[in-house]
């Protein structure tokens, strides 16, 4: 069969030197295989993943084509134990022809923003992680698989965050309220509601509610009417919404549209008037949350 | 009853779930110092857009990764730790 291959390739040849070229050439010999990538036993596959929590399942498949035309699938199957971690794949040498992020019965704990992945190609054992080549990066979702060649190369900020609901601290009498953006994490308010109890003491409390950079304010809006000694009010606040009295227990206080958080930036109570014994309870904070890399 | 990963700050009080309900890790971090507690210090109130005022035992548990180089040459990342440990924290006994 190669023998027949060469004679077919020695006739185009000599077509193609009598000045009759074939309109249409395959060359079947010495093809130049499919991949961009030509990698070696020091190459790795290098897989970062940032998670929200710990024990997100996936699976990674890639396949390399071998010098002696020999296809090698690799599989690597991890349950991760820590928010961000980095994994290695030692590879053969060859063509790398695919590579293949699959996650793996999360029972819907992974909504989109929850878990970004990224896999590129990598040399070493040291981290910070080095990349020569990055091949995948964007949200691993349940239902969706990431791929490269073919797949969409997104940054962590990009698209839709992850919703998620959660409490701040509970103060102690007499203290505020604040919530701070934890590290490698970006988000948006989405909404915000907290009470305050106010203790016997006579005064007009007003209660504030301040966006600031970890050192600077630069939102500060009060709520519309003060809370005297001796009742419970509910504050809510949500982005775009219109400052509402206290009305059936409730008072709304507008938050600035589209409100992004980074790393460190607060949210928190300023309580005009307050006394030693009024009692914030602790905020409930929904907020659309993306992975930071740092 | 609290559950038992809920905590007490030992620098500003403020009791936490180290768990929120979708099962994620919340940081506590200290809140900055309110006016009944500038005024137990000693110290006036101040306007409510005034740069905050940290307490000086302040509490960050947002995580801080840090690095460094093994025996055999590698870097390394070490555990994350809080930012700020401050004066500790204690457990809420259920």
């Amino acid at each position: 069969m190669t023998n027949e291959l060469e004679l077919i390739e020695v006739l185009r040849d000599l077509r193609a030197a009598l000045g009759r070229p074939d309109p249409v050439h395959f060359t079947r010999l010495r093809a130049v295989p499919p991949g961009a990538h030509y990698v070696t036993g020091d190459d790795q596959l290098v897989i970062q993943t940032l998670g929200f929590t710990t024990g997100f399942n996936y699976f990674l498949r890639a396949r390399v084509l071998q010098p002696n035309g020999e296809i090698t699938p690799f599989e690597l199957t991890r349950t991760t134990t820590a928010a961000s971690e980095v994994r290695r794949m030692r590879l053969t040498e060859g063509f790398l022809l695919g590579v293949n992020v699959e996650p793996q019965s999360n029972a819907g704990a992974s909504p989109r923003g929850s878990f970004f992945v990224r896999v590129g190609i990598g040399r070493g054992e040291d981290a910070p992680t080095l990349f020569y080549h990055t091949l995948i990066s964007d949200y691993l979702e349940d239902g969706h698989s990431l791929a490269w060649p073919g797949g969409l190369m997104r940054a962590s900020v990009e698209g839709p965050g992850s919703l998620v609901s959660q409490s701040t601290a509970d103060p102690a009498a007499g203290a505020e309220i604040s919530f701070s953006v934890p590290a490698d994490r970006r988000m948006r308010i989405r909404t915000l509601r907290f009470q305050l109890v106010t203790a016997i003491a006579v005064a007009n409390r007003q209660v504030h509610i301040v966006l600031d950079d970890s050192a600077n304010v630069f939102y500060d809006h009060p709520a519309l009417a003060v809370q005297v000694a001796s009742t419970t009010v509910t504050y809510v606040a949500a982005p775009g919404v219109q400052a509402l009295t206290t009305t059936d227990g409730v008072q709304v206080i507008p938050l600035p549209q589209d409100t992004m958080m980074f790393v460190s930036w607060r949210l928190r109570t300023v309580t005009t008037g307050i006394q030693a014994a009024d009692d914030f309870g602790p905020a409930e904070i929904v907020t659309e949350d993306w992975q930071e890399e740092s | 009853m609290p559950p038992p990963n809920r905590f007490a700050c030992n620098s500003c009080n403020g009791e936490y779930s180290e768990t929120s309900r979708d099962g994620l890790t919340y940081f506590h971090v200290c809140a900055p110092l309110s006016g009944p507690e500038l005024e137990a210090a000693g110290q006036p109130r101040r306007p409510d857009d005034a740069p905050p005022i940290e307490r000086a035992d302040k509490r960050d548990e947002s995580p801080l990764v840090t690095f460094e180089i093994s025996p055999r040459g590698h870097v390394v990342r070490k555990p994350a730790v809080p930012r700020l440990a401050g004066r500790g924290r204690r457990p809420l006994i259920a």
